[in-house]
């Protein structure tokens, strides 16, 4: 950490590689897509390595540096909402359907994960966001509550509620299309 | 505890579903997890750690996609005095192309206000005209040649010379007596300069750069506002734009690094001391480093 803060590139591309795949996970599930979560993965790196040298040993990196991966997803999900025309219609035949059709036999992990994409993307992004901190991200309370910047008890009352809602809509007949994708890019 | 919901949140928490989730995390408290072994407790428990579950299979990345998005990192990063690309290819531009003007401009204001100051000198007031007319000749070039915030307002025309020929700090000798910016070939040299000028002069950190120099920290520009501003490149407040405190700047100064004007700023930063090099055509970071 302190050698790519000092502009060891070989120490920067450690780091980079070493966080790479969570930061995907943490950006995946909040993006609700491979596109639009490796947008949102890359804006995050970019953001850590311009911004590397403000941060100043308070917390753990990681904890920084999904702060910082957070807030480029967010952003990124948020500009591509405001673009209309940035995705593809949900029913373009051309490049298939972001809703799955169900009566079409799946592979059962990817039917769950299409299920738990829609689920997700049924959330809040208030509620949506500290359950993927929590669960893929591994940060405690604290740690969620200052990377968003809202109190512990919030953080802890907002993952309860997200997660009750999401048993509800992952269970048994409860896999309806999602109304809050942030984009559908097959 | 908890937030009140909105029409797009999802319903009041129920306590059990909330101690659930708690303990599920190792969030629970001392006197909650008593009631753990609850049979409600523990129906959410199971439910929330399936969800749980669920959310942690995530797809992983298509192939290539770590590579792909740690090279494109990686050129944004500084380190190993590499320089970032300054959004323009140089390679890609004709040879004129390549010329530092400004610094080729600051070269000749400061030929002629050498000129022009000794020639005065020479006279030595026995002609008060022309004495005259060749000071006002050097303070005219020489505010013409400042960047900013007129550092010349307390000069003589000495100083005023010496203001806008060096990079507003003492440390800038190298600047006057070569009459423009310190032209670096690569990163590596500005660093080493930087580190050699900071031992030479240990002081430097105790020294703190005039208000003058913070906000003159643009090469000099002998074009000023005369209106013959095709090809000059802005001003830059390298200081401001990098949200630095003045009083913790060490040292700065304009200079040429791989034929691009540049601003170079030593400050002290809540990491240790950094170097800041910041391209005043752009007025972006080229290059930003711990010494």
């Amino acid at each position: 950490m302190a050698a790519a803060q000092g502009g060891d590139r070989a120490a920067m591309d450690a780091l980079l590689r070493r966080h790479h795949e969570r930061i995907w996970a943490v950006c995946r599930r909040l993006a609700g897509n491979d596109a639009d979560a490796a947008d949102a993965t890359q804006e995050a790196m970019l953001l850590i390595v311009r911004r590397i040298g403000t941060f100043d040993g308070r917390s753990r990196f990681t904890t920084w540096a999904h702060r910082v991966a957070t807030n480029a997803c967010l952003d990124e999900l948020r500009r591509r909402k405001r673009r209309p025309a940035d995705h593809l219609p949900d029913d373009d035949p051309e490049h298939g359907h972001a809703t799955p059709d169900r009566s079409e036999p799946l592979d059962q992990a990817v039917s769950e994960r299409m299920a738990i994409d829609e689920a997700l993307a049924a959330l809040p992004e208030d509620f949506r966001t500290p359950i993927v901190l929590r669960d893929l991200g591994g940060h405690d309370y604290a740690e969620i509550a200052a990377i968003l910047d809202i109190p512990a008890g919030t953080v802890r009352s907002r993952i309860a509620r997200g997660r009750a809602r999401l048993a509800e809509l992952l269970g048994p007949g409860n896999q309806s299309p999602a109304p809050d994708r942030p984009s559908t890019r097959p | 505890m908890t937030d009140s919901p909105t029409p797009a949140e999802p319903g009041p928490v129920d306590p059990d579903a909330e101690l659930a989730s708690a303990h599920l995390d190792g969030e629970a408290g001392a006197d909650e997890r008593a009631r753990v072994g609850d049979p409600a407790v523990e129906a959410h428990r199971a439910a929330f750690a399936e969800v749980a579950d669920a959310v942690r299979d995530v797809p992983p990345p298509p192939p290539g996609l770590l590579d792909d998005h740690v090279a494109a990192a990686m050129d944004e990063f500084g380190g190993d005095a590499r320089v970032v690309p300054l959004g323009r290819s140089r390679a890609a531009q004709p040879w004129w192309q390549r010329i530092p003007l400004g610094a080729v401009a600051a070269g000749l204001v400061i030929v002629a206000l050498i000129g022009a100051i000794g020639l005065a000198s020479t006279i030595e007031g026995d002609d008060d005209d022309t004495a005259t007319a060749s000071l006002d000749a050097a303070d005219d070039s020489g505010e013409r040649a400042e960047t900013t915030d007129g550092a010349a307002g307390d000069a003589s025309a000495g100083a005023t010379m010496e203001d806008s020929a060096s990079a507003d700090t003492e440390q800038g000798s190298e600047l006057e007596a070569s009459g423009g910016p310190i032209a670096y070939a690569s990163a590596d040299d500005l660093v080493d300069d930087v580190r050699a000028r900071l031992a030479d002069d240990p002081d430097a950190a105790e020294a703190p750069t005039r208000e003058s120099d913070l906000s003159t920290t643009a090469p000099p520009e002998p074009d000023g506002d005369d209106g013959d501003d095709e090809g000059v490149e802005e001003r830059c407040d390298a200081v401001a734009q990098l949200g630095i405190d003045p009083a913790d700047v060490v040292l700065a100064f304009p200079a040429v690094l791989a034929g691009e004007a540049v601003t170079v700023v030593v400050h002290d930063a809540t990491d240790g001391r950094r170097l800041t090099v910041v391209d005043t055509a752009t007025c972006t970071v080229a290059l930003d480093r711990l010494l």
